[in-house]
């Protein structure tokens, strides 16, 4: 049975409504796919994303919490870093804690006056005061918010003092080590004065089928744990992707000038896991466990150690994986795991995205080294190539703002560039931060072209590691791209796992989704796919994306890349030969004039029955 | 460990029906032991999302930190710390 049960929460009207939208999930499954159809209904054109109006969507799956490795939510709302669609996705227990206690979705609008929490208790659902964890950190704010409830799963997603102080990228952490990362959402959240939400769901689920259940969920974990598919995500986990991708030349090091890292072993994830890795844990429902968490030790404070304060040292665990491994590792050149260890537990004692962090401190260190920027900005810090404890610091004064330099940081990327300059390395693809693949042509333009400005968005990095020496065709890779983020929008509506995307193949989908209720045939799947990916290109169109005129510093032109130095116009050629195969599916990328009139006119038309229902 | 940080705008004293907790206006509240009575539901002990009240079982009153400074004080290890919030 699909309920499709969605919580709408106002927290200017301190309202809460059930609503039940069953042919909205039966149609669009969940995740991504849900969400892209709600975001386009809640939000008018071009809102300001911090205005109450503008809506926090969340959506899980209602195959959450059933199949192994479907564990994922996808949030959607406006962000602030890009001014455009902010797509972020995790998982952690929130997802099934959140199908436990009855809920799809939550969408939350409006503005608190004071700071606030939502307390989920299955059908219970209130809106509490929280000031006394106002200037809180994340983990703090999970020890208050305890295993609130008597039984059942509990999860708590909450912000820290940059989303409180809404840092265009401050993210949202789920249950201690998962995170909703990218594109501000945290920023969203404290501009709501949404300190956290709290989930206690203890409902169970109905299956209509659960012999059918129990057959496919067997073979799936056999197909997952029985064979190699996944196990590298267990073992190093994504950081032994730093080692392999400097030998191919492809790790960004020093705000990517290179690609190669002379001290890459050093903070590599085998150099990790040999002296520092803790634990590995999983998301609920996922018996992989690819979260590795790095047992670190930080001096206690000055006067907690009276005696031989230098010799003891306090534990934390630190949740690592390759992304902060490279943005503020071989990006700041940081040549000990200890000092990039240590950025990153700021980061998450801040409630920061490590990734665009990395990329602001690259351009910081870069400005500072050709002086554009000096200590009367950095307030006498000398941000320097390798300095870990000097970074560390300028984090929490970006998340605090402490002067208009470092309010200016906590903008993003391109704001900085655009007041004291330094454009051509302030390393932003369409406003965000890139992620660390310096692998091609397909890996940057597939950056740009997806809807999320990220490698997540159509995997365009493996592209270019598998098709090296290869010669350029951009139609190709354009095709490749296309192909791949069709399909992947299909397992982000599922909530599968982007990692266990080689183990839910087109058949395997159609099962799992008929063992619930709902009918989709493998090749309408891809229709699916398609449709989706649509309606996010339609929202990106309608708030002012103008796919062919996305800026592509030069510094990504500079470096050796397995494809040698890569060139602006076979760049150009790839995104123009997306924009033409997109625009020959029906979606209008290009000449924005007619694009809104488009789109209005295409929203009244399709406002069919089926529409009204969904 | 918990302590009150004394918010500006405390859950605690919207919570109380009988007004028992009084605003202070370095923020935190004090309580008012004479307007605190009657009270079978503690919703101050509840309200606090940080968990920072307790209830002294003899009096049946709640313990409400008065500011003193006195844990941050005799801590050696800094595990409180006292200092001014804007």
């Amino acid at each position: 049975m699909i309920r499709g049960r969605i919580l709408y929460v106002d927290l200017s009207k301190k309202s809460i409504n059930v609503v039940d939208k069953p042919e909205l999930f039966k149609k669009y499954i969940g995740g991504a796919g849900v969400a892209s159809k709600l975001l386009l209904q809640e939000s008018s054109p071009q809102m300001d994303p911090f205005s109450p109006e503008a809506p926090i969507i969340i959506a899980a799956s209602p195959l959450t919490a059933i199949f192994p490795c479907v564990a994922k939510a996808v949030a959607m709302f406006k962000s602030p870093l890009t001014g455009n669609l902010g797509e972020s996705h995790a998982a952690g227990y929130f997802p099934a804690a959140l199908a436990l206690a009855g809920y799809n979705a939550i969408v939350i609008k409006g503005i608190s006056s004071t700071p606030v929490i939502l307390e989920i208790n299955d059908e219970k659902v209130k809106i509490r005061k929280a000031s006394s964890l106002w200037g809180l950190s994340s983990p703090k704010v999970e020890e208050a918010l305890g295993s609130f409830g008597q039984n059942g799963l509990h999860s708590v997603i909450s912000i820290g003092v940059a989303g409180e102080n809404q840092v265009y990228y401050s993210n949202v952490m789920v249950d201690r080590y998962h995170h909703f990362g990218r594109l501000g959402l945290g920023a969203i959240f404290g501009s709501k004065m949404l300190k956290a939400i709290s989930i206690n769901g203890s409902e169970g689920i109905d299956l209509i089928n659960p012999l059918i259940v129990k057959d496919l969920y067997e073979k799936l974990y056999h197909d997952i744990v029985g064979t190699d598919v996944m196990v590298k995500y267990h073992d190093y986990g994504t950081p032994a992707n730093l080692l392999m991708l400097n030998e191919l030349g492809a790790l960004p090091t020093e705000n990517f000038r290179e690609t190669r890292f002379e001290y890459a072993e050093k903070i590599s994830g085998e150099a990790i896991a040999e002296s520092r890795l803790e634990r590995k844990i999983s998301c609920a429902s996922c018996p992989i466990a690819c979260v590795h968490l790095a047992n670190i030790k930080d001096k206690f404070s000055p006067e907690h150690e009276r005696g031989l304060a230098e010799v003891f040292k306090e534990s934390k665990l630190v949740p690592y994986n390759y992304e902060p491994l490279y943005a503020l590792g071989s990006n700041l050149r940081i040549s000990d795991y200890d000092g990039l260890l240590l950025l990153i537990a700021t980061c998450e004692d801040l409630g920061l995205d490590a990734m665009t962090a990395g990329n602001v401190l690259g351009w910081v260190s870069e400005a500072f080294e050709k002086k554009i920027i000096t200590e009367n900005e950095t307030i006498n810090l000398k941000p320097i190539w390798g300095d870990a404890k000097t970074y560390a610091i300028i984090l929490r004064n970006i998340s605090e703002m402490k002067n208009p330099f470092y309010a200016t940081l906590a903008r993003g990327i391109d704001a900085p560039a655009d007041k004291y300059g330094g454009k051509d390395f302030a390393v932003s693809l369409a406003g965000n931060g890139p992620s660390g693949y310096m692998t091609g042509y397909a890996s940057i333009a597939g950056t740009i072209v997806g809807a999320r400005h990220s490698h997540l968005s159509n995997s365009g990095y493996s592209y270019d590691q598998n098709n090296v020496g290869k010669i350029f065709n951009s139609d190709e890779i354009a095709d490749y791209l296309i192909e791949h983020e069709d399909w992947l929008y299909v397992m982000y509506s599922l909530g599968v796992c982007y990692f266990s995307r080689k183990v839910y193949n087109k058949q395997t989908v159609h099962k799992i989704l008929a063992a619930i209720g709902i009918d989709y045939d493998p090749e309408s799947l891809v229709a699916l796919g398609k449709e989706i990916t649509h309606n996010l290109l339609r929202y990106k169109v309608q708030e002012g994306f103008k796919m062919d005129n996305v800026r592509i510093p030069k510094r990504f032109l500079e470096p050796d890349t397995p494809w040698g130095k890569l060139h602006e116009d076979k760049l150009k050629m790839i995104i123009t030969a997306y924009i033409k195969k997109r625009e020959k599916e029906g979606v209008k990328l290009k000449n924005e004039n007619n694009v809104l009139k488009d789109l209005l006119f295409s929203k009244k038309s399709s406002s069919t029955q089926e529409d009204a229902n969904i | 460990m918990v302590a009150c940080r004394f918010c500006k705008d405390p859950e605690c004293a919207v919570a109380c029906k009988q007004g028992a907790l009084q605003i202070l206006p370095e923020g935190g509240v004090t309580l008012v032991v004479s307007k605190c009575k009657d009270c079978k539901t503690f919703e101050c002990i509840t309200a606090c999302t940080l968990n920072a009240i307790t209830m002294d079982m003899k009096t049946k009153l709640p313990i409400i930190c008065d500011n003193c400074g006195d844990c941050a004080k005799y801590c050696p290890h800094n595990v409180f710390s006292f200092k001014d919030v804007k």
